[in-house]
């Protein structure tokens, strides 16, 4: 066969495979794929705008910008994880390489029922090496018993090819359990074809709020510094998004809900003016 | 040619010049017994260790399965042959009176009938009632030879004289006293197994028969209203190795498919460790056993019966689909490794939380006391990362630390928040700790502590990163 021939093929390969895709995956039953806001239902946040909330049987991605952030992308994934998990009472799976925590830290019990997670409903697996943690990732979405997968790729994500990342987002499309990744720090930019995930996530801790009435500042609740894109087109591309600037995102560990700073932002302008006028 | 037990080596030397002598290996031939008795278990289920070189089965109930007692002796002898294993058999009715036939006999069959017995057992030498040699050379240095002088002579003033044992020996040989055979693990509650002419090899004819055993044994199962917790299959390699591969489930199943799906999580387990060939396969396995080691109650779940509570029957599914996936995650890479987060009883932060294996049932939710805590960080380290910090006050909070190379500027930060070691439990040497929780300049927020109190404790606390917040 000539070169020629061959890369015919690829293309109408491509092509067919790019019509499944867009079909919503035809090879999948679309039926069961059920939408659910970042922020709270009829209070939707920035991100909500953007992309319509989040979908399950979704494969998304999420990368600390720098060392010290991949804290604040658990606690985004985990937020997701929440939001996913909060209709249907569904059990969430959080999933890390052994090796890697010793860099990152390993999840805390009494942290994540502070981040407003439900203990009684989470299973933490612990793999060692990569092929045992894309296993367990698969493994964890074919078995429909999940809202969400979160998985700490570590070391792994040299592991996660784009064959890894076909059989990961087929998985999740067909038990309609959606998966978090948290890939290494600052791998955000790094051109990546088109892996089948809905979005990528770059997150970094943001500032906790100024305090107002001069008070000395203490650390706020989980702040973060998000800006998105989807794999394989290339950032700025993205028709009226936002794909450059870091958009703060809150979450209420409460209530279970991210929201943006800027409604705190109202609420709080009330409070401080009633505060005053007491005073 | 003449050669015997307990000869001196020149005798047999002079016997057989080009004799092969080697040290008996004590340790090595025990091990090799007790494979023995996992190897024998192809034949009864009840197979026990009889030390120091025997085997003892309890074939009741089985011998019509391979053609009588005859026949199923003739088996055991020709595959021990196959081994390399001269072996003896003998049957008969007590463990005692095979044992004494096995080595002092040349009926090796025992007949049914007491009178008969006892003429047949009455001229073996009285070595044969597995006396230790003290007894033995003393009964022969009163005449006492045979099993038959014992047993015409009155009993009281033998047993004065060479101990009661004797005589419960006698007794038991005979059949006139029950002695237990303890088998090396107890006959399964459930148990199916295929025989194969030929070693099969491959593995995916190994799942399948597993899979058809598991239906097997799920019939089984359901009739008695049981689901497995606890199973275990049997691999007879044909040249003799055994092999056992465990697997448990989190709740009692009785799925063919879940239990397939295990042993083949479990397969592939094996097949980390050992590259080439994960089962060890060699020339094939002929028997194939799955037995049920464990079983709990499992009623037939009555599936929600209106049509419109879809909410509380997708919930049961999920469970037994989680449940499911746990027992799969957990057979490929150990229970320990899948995991649920417990409360335990204890203040200090590394304590404060446990980690179970999520076989073992789900947690309870935290209590109150537990949620109420200042919060904790979302990612703590195993061990608490010294950090180089300035303060303005020796017991103040940190103005800039150094972690992992990189100086960070505090600009927020709220505590102590003093934990105080377990004095009741540790030893004396643990030290206080003052807890701070710290934003940078940068947003990131740490979890800092300072160990000792300053002045009362150490002169000069040092200072850790032990988790990070969201």
């Amino acid at each position: 066969m000539s070169a020629h021939g061959s890369s015919d093929r690829i293309r109408f390969l491509r092509e067919t495979l790019a019509g499944l895709e867009q079909a919503g995956g035809s090879l999948a039953s679309p039926a069961s794929l059920s939408q659910t806001p970042f922020g709270r239902e009829g209070a939707p946040c920035a991100l909500d705008r953007a992309l319509g909330g989040l979908f399950s049987g979704a494969l998304y991605e999420a990368a600390p910008a720098r060392m010290g952030d991949h804290a604040a992308a658990s606690g985004f994934a985990f937020g997701v994880g929440a939001r996913l998990a909060a209709k249907t009472q569904a059990p969430l799976i959080f999933i890390s390489d052994e090796f890697s925590t010793r860099e990152t830290g390993a999840p805390y019990g009494l942290g994540l029922a502070a981040h407003g997670l439900d203990l009684t409903r989470l299973v933490y697996v612990r793999s060692t090496g990569a092929q045992d943690l894309l296993w367990a990732l698969e493994e964890s979405l074919r078995a429909k018993a999940a809202a969400c997968v979160v998985a700490d790729l570590g070391s792994a994500a040299r592991a996660f090819d784009l064959v890894a990342a076909r059989r990961i987002t087929m998985a999740a499309r067909m038990s309609g359990t959606s998966a978090v990744l948290l890939h290494p720090p600052a791998s955000f930019n790094r051109p990546m074809a088109q892996n089948g995930a809905r979005m990528r996530f770059e997150i970094r801790s943001a500032r906790s709020a100024e305090p107002h009435n001069h008070r000395r500042p203490v650390p706020d609740q989980a702040h973060f510094g998000v800006r998105f894109a989807k794999p394989g087109i290339e950032a700025g591309k993205m028709r009226g998004l936002d794909t450059q600037n870091f958009k703060t995102l809150i979450w209420d560990h409460e209530h279970g809900h991210f929201r943006d700073t800027l409604s705190l932002a109202l609420s709080a302008t009330p409070a401080a003016g009633a505060q005053r006028t007491v005073a | 040619m003449g050669l015997q037990k307990g000869m001196s080596l020149t005798d047999a030397r002079a016997i057989a010049p080009d004799l092969l002598v080697m040290d008996h290996d004590a340790q090595a031939f025990h091990k090799k017994l007790i494979a023995m008795v996992d190897w024998c278990r192809r034949f009864t289920p009840l197979a026990a260790l009889d030390a120091p070189d025997g085997v003892m089965l309890d074939i009741t109930g089985v011998t019509h399965l391979f053609g009588g007692v005859p026949a199923l002796m003739r088996d055991i002898e020709t595959r021990l042959a196959r081994l390399g294993i001269t072996g003896i058999t003998a049957v008969a009715a007590t463990p005692e009176a095979a044992w004494a036939l096995a080595r002092f006999s040349k009926t090796k069959i025992a007949p049914d009938d007491a009178k008969a017995l006892q003429r047949l057992l009455s001229p073996l030498p009285a070595a044969a009632l597995r006396l230790d040699e003290t007894t033995c050379a003393a009964l022969a240095r009163s005449g006492l030879k045979q099993i038959g002088d014992i047993h015409m002579r009155p009993r009281a003033p033998i047993a004065a004289r060479f101990g009661d044992a004797l005589f419960a020996r006698l007794d038991a040989m005979l059949g006139l006293a029950k002695s237990p055979i303890s088998p090396r693990f107890e006959a399964p509650t459930y148990m199916a197994e295929r025989r194969f002419a030929d070693g099969i090899a491959l593995r995916p004819q190994i799942e399948e028969t597993i899979a058809a055993l598991a239906k097997d044994l799920c019939t089984m199962l359901e009739r008695h209203g049981e689901g497995a917790r606890r199973l275990c299959a049997t691999l007879f390699r044909v040249d003799g190795a055994v092999r056992h591969i465990h697997a448990g489930t989190s709740r009692p199943v009785r799925d063919v498919k879940s239990i397939a799906r295990l042993f083949h999580e479990r397969f592939e387990a094996a097949g980390k460790t050992r590259d080439e060939d994960p089962l060890d396969i060699g020339y094939g396995f002929d028997v194939i056993r799955l037995a049920v080691t464990a079983a709990d109650a499992l009623d037939p779940t009555q599936n929600v019966l209106q049509q419109t509570d879809t909410q509380a029957r997708d919930a049961q599914e999920r469970a037994a689909r989680m449940s499911d996936l746990i027992d799969r995650l957990g057979a490929r890479l150990g229970t320990s490794r899948v995991l649920h987060f417990h409360e335990a009883d204890d203040h200090w932060p590394e304590h404060a939380v446990v980690a179970r294996a999520a076989a073992r049932g789900r947690p309870k939710a935290f209590s109150s006391v537990a949620q109420a805590v200042p919060e904790r960080p979302l990612r703590l380290f195993e061990r608490p990362e010294p950090v180089e910090a300035i303060a303005s006050v020796p017991d103040g909070p940190p103005i800039r630390f150094r972690w992992r190379r990189l100086m960070h500027e505090v600009s927020a930060f709220e505590g102590p928040e003093r934990i105080a070691p377990q004095w009741w439990k540790q030893e004396a040497s643990a030290l206080t700790r003052d807890y701070f929780r710290i934003e940078d300049t940068q947003g990131t927020r740490f979890w800092l502590f300072r160990e000792g109190l300053y002045a009362s404790e150490t002169a000069r606390p040092k200072w850790y990163v032990h988790g990070l917040f969201a």
